[in-house]
């Protein structure tokens, strides 16, 4: 098995670390650095679950390899939360967007990703940011009104 | 009681470690010295194991142990035991676990795995019900009769008939032969998987003496140390079960499903942790799967609407082993009546074995599948008496005193079914007078129709369903509030701390609700399933509650030299009747009172508290007795548009009205009914499980099993009304809901589409393909 030293950024610490070809870089995060809050739903990109920033872009980490990593900066939601609760986990708390919990660090990625690029998104780009996230509890309702509500806190904050 | 909390939207108590991702998960345990179990699975539905080679699987790298089922002499079960730890001599489902290997790593067991060489002589699989009922069909369990079943199920011998469960009420042949109108039809609800986001995991171990410790992601910890101990002959108390978050369950993780493999393949390893985390394929195909009923109903009524009887015979294709489908034959049969009353009934309902992965508990418990086809009944019953399908549901549902297909009497106190009725027909604006089928003029590209279907539900448990609580005070009059129900998503943790705090009448920052249920310190619970939780918990508490005042009364009259009787509790406070001024505060009680001089009255208050309602086992001839409790009462419409270019179905809007007695957290009972409605969308829309006449599972990816994505639901609405009658006798007074919201959507849905085009189902999905076939066969495709 090749094995290949790579050079990367994990929530704003250095990370140099010998992984094979074949790791992804989920599992990098998960069972080698010990990052647990992006969780694995299908390992296949299917639903979401696993997404982080990779150089400031959502990407679900099941599908990219460990490798490919190399010499980027990626940012978890242990990272996310570093410093108090974002206006949209705070905003998905309040509308009920949190059931079971484990589509919830994607969906927030996702939803952070999207206030970051638009700080007041409709629901066309609220779907579109959603899109290939699979909540199987909440009917995604709260998801969306929680995405619209942390866009208003964040305008509030401006202003103050 | 005061309710300061209940009623409110307090805040979910999970949600900061939910939304930070701290909140662990089975797959996230890293262990010291875990070791990773993979399976080699059967790629039949039926087929008999000629041989297993596992040579070149032992001399894999890191390969501590590869097992087969001759190596685990286990039987597994609860109420009928007919499943072993991994297929002995022959495989009943694809999928089915055929060897392990339990390696170092993950990647060396699937390695491993792959060298494992099985041998099969196919047998002829049977899938659909009809065909495993036919005389001559294979036999799954051969060896039926040797099986332990618990009292009141009534297998055949001879068949694939593991329980055949009867409702017999006057005479329903005589009566339907005298109605003035006779409808049949037959209707199916096809297999549905429950694809919960989290895949079922398990961490096991066996310690050095001879104890089982585990990790899993299971609604039912306690029911799934009753399964180990009896599976390995263990006293309780050396089984050791831990449950905390759960990624959804939706009745999936209710029964023991890996758990006992995982111990089992522990005992090979002694001392190691064992991992054993089903990929998604083996979640979507592997693991339980819902739904699957077939009926045939034969409903009579007088022309003026009033239904005379009812002969119903359902048949439930439960997979491969009956012990997780057996409880879901008496409740899709006590329900298929819906909630109206049948002077006369004749009510057959067969579980049967069949070649697919083993059917379970799934958000409804057999409630749906049964209400959809009398639902769908009424609907067609009202067209052939030329009445408003709401007024002949009105005419017919339970009237106070009447009996239901138990034998309960139902009044009003069971909820105001009449006013959930109204609240969605006027919202849709049905109840105006008789709907004709559909027919969309020759012009027309989208059609729009309404639909409505009542629903009723109670929890199916054993008459011993015990929820229990324990209230442990602190030093300074904060209290933990320690229960087993396991919260995968429905919010029991944040609803039931507004209820005890009420209870308790203390501020709710002072009440704890820990989320980790381990069955050494915790109490007893039955199991977290039926809707239960937050209706038993309740009445839990204030049991528990009652207990603890007593206790913390003693205390305050040996330090307030008063008797017992004349002390009075009030928002945290004991005082002196009519002497408010001699009191002393809960804290100052409820860990033993210090005196000046240094000496205590009093101790730290642990009282534990429990609840469990009135049931009896059924009589085996009539079916009748008091096997459920606290039913639900509601009804569920839809307007939907249809695209006759492409039989695509929109649902515009989804209305739900419940009796929940109480609505504890608006918020919460809100999201429920949501996400209860969409879950059961995608078994009416897009959800399907395939399988190939050989028996294959044809779909068990995320990409062919469609659940419903954000732009499915983004221009939903759904109109919600959760009507409060009392319960009398019960301090809370709520009712039962998480799983209602999924019990008449397919009804609703199958009923509005036949309002806006005409084309009937008698089963499901309603995926566009299915709809444009139906369309065009009836001459109203645009396409």
């Amino acid at each position: 098995m090749t094995e290949h030293l790579i050079n990367l950024k994990v929530n704003d610490s250095a990370v140099t670390i010998r992984v094979p070809a074949h790791r992804t870089l989920l599992e990098l995060l998960r069972d080698v650095l010990g990052l647990t809050g992006t969780k694995e739903g299908c390992g296949n990109g299917e639903c979401g679950a696993c997404t982080v920033f990779l150089d400031g872009t959502p990407v679900r980490a099941c599908l990219i390899l460990a490798v490919e990593a190399d010499g980027c900066e990626v940012q978890t939601i242990e990272g996310l939360s570093q410093g108090g609760l974002r206006p949209i986990q705070q905003a998905y708390a309040e509308t009920g967007a949190v059931q079971c919990g484990f589509c919830t660090p994607g969906f927030v990625i996702a939803a952070e990703a999207l206030l970051r690029k638009d700080p007041n998104p409709n629901d066309d780009a609220i779907s579109a940011a959603f899109s290939g996230h699979i909540c199987r509890c909440t009917g995604y309702t709260s998801l969306f009104e929680g995405v619209r509500l942390a866009a208003k806190k964040m305008r509030v904050g401006e202003r103050e | 009681m005061k309710s300061n909390y209940i009623g409110t939207s307090a805040p979910r108590i999970d949600a900061v470690e939910k939304v930070t991702g701290e909140a662990r998960f089975v797959a996230d345990l890293h262990l010291p010295g875990m070791v990773h179990a993979k399976l080699v699975r059967s790629p039949h539905a039926h087929a008999r194991i000629v041989s297993i080679d596992t040579n070149a699987a032992r001399a894999m790298p890191g390969v501590l142990a590869v097992v087969t089922g001759a190596d685990m002499p286990w039987w597994i079960g609860e109420c009928v035991v007919d499943q072993r730890a991994l297929a002995v001599d022959k495989v009943r489902y694809p999928w089915e676990g055929v060897a392990a290997v339990i390696a170092e790593t993950e990647e060396q067991a699937i390695l491993a795995a792959d060298k494992i060489k099985v041998e099969y002589e196919l047998l002829p699989a049977v899938i659909d019900v009809r065909d495993a009922l036919k005389a001559d069909a294979p036999l799954i369990h051969p060896d039926m009769a040797s099986y332990h079943f618990v009292p009141n199920f009534f297998p055949e011998h001879g068949t694939n008939v593991f329980h055949h469960y009867t409702i017999l009420e006057g005479d329903a042949k005589a009566a339907l032969a005298s109605a003035d109108v006779v409808l049949e039809q037959e209707y199916e609800f096809p297999l549905l998987m429950h694809a919960q986001l989290e895949t079922h995991g398990c961490v096991a171990r066996q310690t050095n003496d001879g104890r089982f410790e585990l990790y899993a992601s299971c609604q039912s910890p306690f029911m799934i140390r009753t399964v180990l101990a009896e599976a390995f002959h263990l006293p309780r108390h050396m089984i050791t079960v831990r449950a905390g978050y759960i990624g959804g369950g939706f009745g999936g993780k209710s029964d023991a499903t890996i758990e006992p493999l995982t111990c089992a393949l522990a005992r090979f390893v002694p001392g190691r942790w064992v991992r054993f985390v089903l990929s998604r394929e083996e979640n979507l195909a592997a693991s339980v799967i819902g739904r699957g009923l077939r009926g045939r109903f034969r409903v009579g009524a007088n022309r003026d609407g009033k239904l005379v009887g009812a002969q119903i015979d359902l048949d439930l294709a439960a997979g491969a082993y009956g012990w997780t489908a057996i409880n879901i034959v008496p409740c899709a049969g006590n329900t298929a009546t819906g909630p109206y009353h049948f002077p006369t009934l004749e009510i057959h309902t067969r579980g049967v074995y069949t070649n697919t992965a083993p059917v379970g508990a799934y958000r409804g418990y057999g409630h749906p599948d049964s209400q959809f086809m009398m639902e769908r009944h009424m609907d067609l019953l009202a067209r052939a008496l030329d009445m408003d399908p709401v007024e002949l549901r009105l005419k017919n549902i339970y009237r106070h005193g009447e009996k239901n297909s138990l034998g309960q009497r139902i009044d009003r106190s069971f909820g105001d079914l009449e006013g959930c009725i109204n609240a969605v027909a006027k919202e849709l604006g049905m109840g105006t007078g008789p709907r004709p089928a559909g027919d969309p003029p020759p012009d027309a590209r989208k059609v729009r129709g309404v639909g409505l279907a009542c629903l009723m539900k109670a929890p199916g448990m054993a008459t011993n369903a015990y929820e229990s609580c324990l209230l442990k005070f602190n030093e300074d009059g904060t209290v933990h509030v320690i229960s087993s129900f396991t919260d995968m998503g429905q919010g029991t943790h944040t609803g039931v701390r507004q209820i005890a705090a009420d209870i308790m009448e203390l501020p709710l920052e002072r009440v704890y609700i820990p989320r980790v249920i381990d069955t050494d310190f915790s109490p007893y619970d039955w199991q977290t399933v039926a809707s239960r939780s937050t209706w038993m918990q309740g009445r839990a508490i204030a049991h528990a509650w009652k207990r603890a005042k007593r206790e913390m009364i003693e205390t305050c009259a040996a330090v307030l030299g008063v008797e017992e009787a004349e002390i009075e509790y009030e928002n945290g406070v004991f005082f002196v009747k009519d002497q408010p001024e001699r009191a002393l505060e809960l804290e100052q009680v409820c860990h033993g009172y210090v005196h000046p001089d240094g000496h205590v009255d009093g101790g730290p208050v642990v009282v534990s508290g429990y609840f469990v309602p009135y049931q009896t086992y059924a009589d085996p001839t009539t079916g009748q007795g008091n096997i459920a409790s606290s039913w639900t009462f509601g009804c569920q419409g839809a307007e939907i548009e249809v695209d006759l270019r492409t039989g695509e179905l929109t649902p515009l809007r989804i209305v739900t009205a419940l009796d929940v007695g109480r609505v504890i957290n608006p918020t919460l009972a809100n999201i429920q009914v949501v996400g209860g409605v969409v879950f059961a969308l995608g078994g009416v829309l897009s959800e399907t499980t395939i399988h190939s006449a050989a028996g294959a599972v044809r779909n068990p990816t995320l990409t062919d099993y469609k659940v419903p994505t954000p732009e499915d639901c983004r221009d939903i609405d759904f109109p919600t009304y959760l009507l409060e009658t009392p319960v009398p006798g019960d301090p809370v007074g709520t009712r039962c809901i998480a799983e209602h919201p999924s019990v008449a959507v397919a009804p609703a849905l199958v009923n509005a589409l036949s309002d806006a085009a005409g084309v009937e189902f008698y089963d499901l999905p309603l995926s566009a393909e299915r709809v444009l076939e139906a369309l065009t066969r009836k001459g109203g495709s645009r396409a």
